[in-house]
């Protein structure tokens, strides 16, 4: 195989193991659909970065839709805990009006330049080993993997350092708050590296990827977990890897996109894990012949 | 997971220093209109590919495994620049160190092309639609391709002024049928804007539903603004794009009966991608020439007001 084809998978991986990570945290405060609010409300922020640098390629641009990234965290929030409005209302509200607010900007001002974030942030896995950087005039492979793999780093530090904190808070905010713990703090350090993360890794290998992979092998690991956090993290972590390497088979078989590749091999993971799960598996519920009474695991995790 | 080490094992080698048994030299292009560039100009010691097959929106476009093979494998390549390939062709500018890499927009002067927007940036990227313009970025083609090839300089040279005069006679003949035109006929209108420089060349005004991007919507307005344009200046026929669905314009024809105006919804044309292979616009020659043919036969029936 070739070089290109290890970078690929190398990248797949270290976007699965960020976003599968995150993606847990996320997938038991039942917001798993943040990752795709994000993907549509970064819009206003290019166009804004757009207007401030007059250019289609610049640092402003990441930066532009990473605090738009935040910012429908915020709103999320807000609806959900000042507003009470139910979570997924408000997770359906705040990206549509930011990436309508986004529309009416460039139809408004920019009708005539070709700007949307499909040709401006969303970055393509395929690309990436011919997007190389050097230092000290020794090549150092592609730009995208070291800046992922520095987050990586980033954010399995601050996961490390706050396991305690977003382990509560996943679970219970209002039993954490009442242990005195900064709720707030580990809240808004979980939803800056969410929207970090997934901005930049929208920029490297495109939006379809982190999507899926914030989802997906979280799910996985929540089927799996038996009641374990630890354990649901490492099987949701092993299941995006596992899930990079027969993606990427698949798209060299069919000649196809390797992040949708990569996708559809996590789904498949999904529906094999599902099917051979000892007690609400396909298989399980077909030998019993009766229903298992679903067990509400959210909440009995520790 | 079965097969998965089979998987593997079908990827092709990516190794650049793969000897072609033919010894042709790979020159892998973006478009489909710039791959047919590319095929005209350079002799045939070199086998041109396109990443966008025919029909392929190169704002949509979205790459394969395979591109990524093809990419690492092409001796050179060649794309449109003007932002049209987004970051694809910010890519294939990184490629300069590693082979030759050819931009078509280079080879135009920045006064011939339109501006889109008061940025730096901010051209309209289809020049393609003025052949003269086009010939411009032939010429880029063929200088760049004599100083990295010079043992086929002489047949590059040769191919260019062969297609060179074919583009002259194109330019002739689009001028001459647009001529047959009466000055208050001569309007194409469109879903989106890719006949800036065709109608800036031939004395045509253009408008059209979209901005640039195909990707962006249209509005409520902008329908009942062109229904209004429309009827206002008689305009007889109006186009869709072989990249686009018709169903914007279809809105249009729509409002213009309501009001009583017969608008026709002409042949589809041909913009940033060529047509199938084998079919009637499978050149840029033939692309040009049956967008033409299509204008002018739909703007010359007079619209009919019942």
């Amino acid at each position: 195989m070739s070089t290109d084809g290890w970078w690929v998978i190398g990248m797949g991986a270290l976007v699965a193991l960020l976003c599968a990570a995150l993606g847990s945290f996320l997938y038991l405060r039942r917001l798993s659909m943040l990752g795709d609010a994000i993907s549509h409300a970064v819009l206003p922020g290019i166009v804004l970065a757009y207007f401030v640098s007059g250019a289609r390629e610049s640092l402003g641009l990441l930066v532009g839709a990473a605090v738009f990234g935040l910012l429908v965290t915020y709103l999320i929030d807000w609806l959900t805990h000042k507003a009470g409005m139910q979570q997924d209302a408000s997770i359906g509200l705040s990206f549509t009006l930011l990436f309508s607010l986004g529309i009416v900007m460039v139809s408004l001002w920019a009708s005539r330049v070709d700007i949307d974030a499909d040709c401006v942030l969303y970055g393509d896995i395929a690309l990436l080993p011919f997007d190389t950087w050097s230092w000290g005039g020794r090549p150092m492979g592609p730009r995208h993997f070291a800046m992922l793999l520095g987050l990586d780093v980033l954010i399995g530090l601050l996961l490390w350092r706050g396991y305690k904190g977003m382990q509560l808070l996943a679970f219970d905010r209002v039993f954490a708050a009442s242990t005195g713990m900064a709720v707030g703090l580990w809240h808004w350090l979980l939803m800056g590296g969410v929207s970090l993360a997934t901005v930049f890794s929208f920029e490297a290998v495109g939006a379809i990827l982190v999507v899926a992979f914030l989802v997906i092998p979280p799910a996985i690991g929540h089927l799996w977990s038996f009641g374990s956090l630890p354990r649901m993290l490492a099987v949701a972590m092993l299941s995006g890897v596992a899930s990079s390497v027969l993606g990427y088979g698949l798209a060299v078989w069919l000649d196809s996109s390797i992040a949708a590749c990569m996708s559809t091999a996590a789904l498949l993971l999904y529906g094999m894990s599902w099917i051979f799960h000892p007690q609400r598996g396909g298989l399980a519920l077909l030998l019993k012949k009766k229903r298992v009474p679903h067990a509400p695991m959210m909440g009995r995790m520790r | 997971m079965l097969g998965l080490g089979l998987l593997m094992g079908c990827a092709p080698s990516a190794d650049p220093k793969d000897i072609d048994r033919s010894g042709k030299i790979h020159v892998l292009a973006t478009t489909s209109l710039a791959a047919d560039l590319a095929q005209a100009v350079l002799p045939d010691v070199f086998q041109v590919e396109g990443l966008m097959g025919p029909g392929t929106d190169p704002h949509l476009y979205k790459s394969t495994q395979g591109d990524l093979t093809a990419l690492r494998r092409a001796d050179a390549l060649v794309h449109t620049g003007l932002q049209l390939e987004g970051k694809l062709g910010q890519i294939f500018e990184k490629q300069r160190s590693d082979k030759p890499v050819c931009r078509l927009s280079d080879g135009l002067d920045s006064t011939s092309l339109i501006k889109s927007s008061g940025f730096a940036d901010g051209y309209d990227p289809h020049f393609w639609m003025d052949p003269r313009l086009w010939m411009s970025a032939a010429v880029q083609l063929s200088a760049d391709f004599q100083k990295a090839y010079p043992q086929h300089a002489q047949d590059i040279e040769a191919a260019f002024r062969r297609y060179k005069a074919e583009l002259d006679v194109l330019d002739g003949e689009v001028e001459q049928a647009v001529a047959q035109l009466p000055d208050s006929a001569r309007w194409i209108v469109t879903t989106h804007d890719a006949f800036n420089y065709f109608g800036r060349r031939y004395g045509m005004q253009v408008r059209s539903l979209q901005g640039f991007s195909t990707a962006a919507d249209f509005g409520v307005k902008d329908v009942r603004d062109l229904v209004d344009f429309v009827i206002a200046h008689k305009i007889a026929a109006v186009f869709v794009e072989n990249i686009v669905s018709s169903r914007s314009l279809d809105a249009v024809v729509e409002g213009c009966k309501s009001k009583g105006f017969m608008l026709n919804l002409g042949p589809s044309l041909y913009t940033d991608a060529l047509g199938p292979t084998g079919g009637e616009a499978d050149t840029y020659l033939k692309m040009i020439r049956v967008n033409t043919r299509s204008i002018v036969q739909s703007l010359q029936s007079p619209p009919l007001e019942s």
